[in-house]
């Protein structure tokens, strides 16, 4: 038979352990910022300016947004003396405002390079910008998609609601799960864009590219150069169309694809050899 | 006779029964009765009888002949007045159609089709703000998309597309806002807008699109603005190439 008090020690220690290794586990996951949200069904909107760093978002069945910030540089080391434990200092600060289940993520890094993982919701709208030193990739997201990441590359996989990404120096790759119903654009300044269809659905593409490549491996009918004529009441004027119009599947979604000195290829999924 | 003597009883018994009769009257009349009965009537012809159902025939003929005569007159005659009015009508509408034609009121069905066309104009430029309000920079993009369907803009319009060119937080709904802007250089707030738009813009792709622009319409009045953006040092390369080629060229 045990003493009744020695059993309570026993249990209040266990207690104890408990509340640590609880306290413990918050601690260790400090780095994440959880954000509920009500509805899934509802379409929310995510926005999200990263001012240094890359930003990667996935997809998944939830009603919880999940931000995880990662510097991408440690602290120098030259000075670490032996005496000391060195303790990293919190090198981001992370706020969320949510209004109506639209969320505005806010990021003050002091000029460190943060990279941010987000899961959210499959169904919810992003609008995401990257300011410097980092690139944006988007997996498996049915919600409007808008993109801004001037130096850095652009990747959107898996996706199905309308997107308009541009970049000024990056490169686009664009791979559609479904064409969205409302138009899409996709603009860049030097890099290349690359754009992947699944079979067998249409769309009506508007591409420009003055001093790069256009590289199809889809059945694209290029329409004819369209002239414009508009009167004023003295000039009248005629123009040749800048962009080159084609249609996938007899056209739908209009889909405008253009930048300047990059090249634009466009392919179907089954020629992509990368899996999501 | 039996027969006979059971209807004489009854009419004895019927007699009778009138109070009012004395019983000399009754007898009297029953004498009379007697009399009646017992003289044998000549039987009628056959001839007489179908004489007489042949006339009544011929009468019942004649009779709804004269009917049916009557009723498909007034038919007629109704049916005739009836036509004759709906013609008249007819006649009067045609007449009031042409009538209308010469005497110069097609102006106020120009008037009408002019006030439905510029209805329908508000309608879709109204629709247009409202698509240009909203978050979704693909729904601003359709937005200016329709504009550039347009065969004729307002300066509603023309102001409403030069602010998205000038504030739009996306730079592609910019850079369409741009081209559908080209589309109505003529107008000269279009020119006035754009050339005012350069110093704003930070995206190389609009930049570079307008010195194209400007050195096509050989807008001198652009260069001051293009000095402005060559000043910022962190402009692109190959914008500023682009910028220094049109202001030789406009100089």
């Amino acid at each position: 038979m045990k003493d009744p008090l020695e059993s309570r020690i026993i249990r209040l220690k266990f207690i104890c352990i408990l509340l640590l290794m609880t306290t413990f586990c918050a601690f260790s996951q400090s780095e994440d910022l959880i954000i509920e949200l009500n509805e899934v069904e509802e379409y929310g909107y995510l926005q999200f300016d990263n001012p240094k760093g890359s930003v990667n978002i996935n997809g998944y069945e939830g009603n919880v947004i999940i931000v995880t910030g990662i510097p991408r540089f440690r602290g120098a080391i030259d000075n670490e003396q032996a005496d000391y434990s060195r303790i990293s200092p919190h090198r981001f600060s992370l706020s969320a405002e949510v209004k109506d289940n639209n969320v505005l993520l806010l990021c003050e890094s002091y000029g460190n390079t943060i990279d941010f993982n987000i899961q959210v919701p499959v169904n919810m709208s992003i609008k995401i910008k990257s300011i410097d030193n980092g690139e944006v990739s988007v997996y498996r997201i049915n919600g409007e998609i808008e993109i801004e990441n001037e130096y850095g590359n652009i990747f959107a996989g898996n996706i199905s609601g309308s997107s308009v990404i541009n970049t000024t120096y990056g490169n686009i790759m664009v791979v559609f799960k479904k064409i969205p119903e409302k138009p899409s654009m996709f603009t860049s300044f030097e890099g290349d864009i690359e754009l992947v269809f699944p079979e067998d659905e249409s769309a009506s593409l508007k591409i420009r590219s003055p001093k790069g490549e256009i590289m199809s491996q889809v059945n694209l009918d290029i329409t004819e150069r369209k002239a414009l004529l508009r009167s004023d009441r003295a000039i009248k004027r005629y123009t040749l169309e800048n962009w080159t119009r084609g249609t996938l599947e007899g056209g739908g979604t209009e889909i405008i694809i253009s930048t300047y000195s990059g090249n634009i290829i466009l392919k179907y999924k089954k020629d992509v050899t990368f899996q999501f | 006779m039996k027969k006979k003597n059971i209807s004489e009883h009854k009419i004895h018994d019927l007699l009778m029964d009138q109070k009012d009769l004395s019983e000399d009257e009754v007898k009297d009349l029953k004498k009379v009765y007697d009399m009646l009965v017992r003289e044998e009537l000549p039987e009628p012809p056959d001839s007489l009888d179908d004489k007489f159902y042949s006339l009544l025939k011929d009468s019942v003929r004649r009779e709804e002949r004269n009917n049916s005569f009557r009723l498909s007159g007034i038919f007629k005659s109704e049916s005739l007045r009836v036509m004759i009015q709906i013609a008249a009508g007819i006649a009067l509408f045609i007449l009031g159609w042409f009538g209308a034609g010469y005497t110069g009121s097609t102006l106020t069905a120009d008037k009408q089709l002019a006030e439905l066309t510029s209805e329908i104009s508000g309608l879709r430029s109204s629709l247009v703000m409202a698509m240009l309000s909203q978050d979704s920079p693909s729904e601003r993009i359709q937005a200016v998309n329709m504009v550039s369907e347009m065969n004729e803009v307002d300066s509603k319009i023309i102001e409403s597309m030069l602010s998205t060119l000038n504030t739009d937080p996306n730079d592609n709904v910019r850079l369409v806002a741009l081209e559908t802007l080209t589309l109505y250089i003529e107008y000269p707030e279009v020119r006035e807008g754009l050339i005012r738009s350069i110093s704003l813009q930070k995206s190389p792709l609009i930049q570079y699109q307008l010195a194209e622009i400007m050195q096509v319409l050989q807008e001198k009045r652009a260069v001051p603005e293009f000095q402005k953006v060559l000043s910022d040092l962190t402009l692109d390369y190959s914008v500023r190439a682009r910028i220094n080629e049109t202001i030789k060229v406009l100089i």
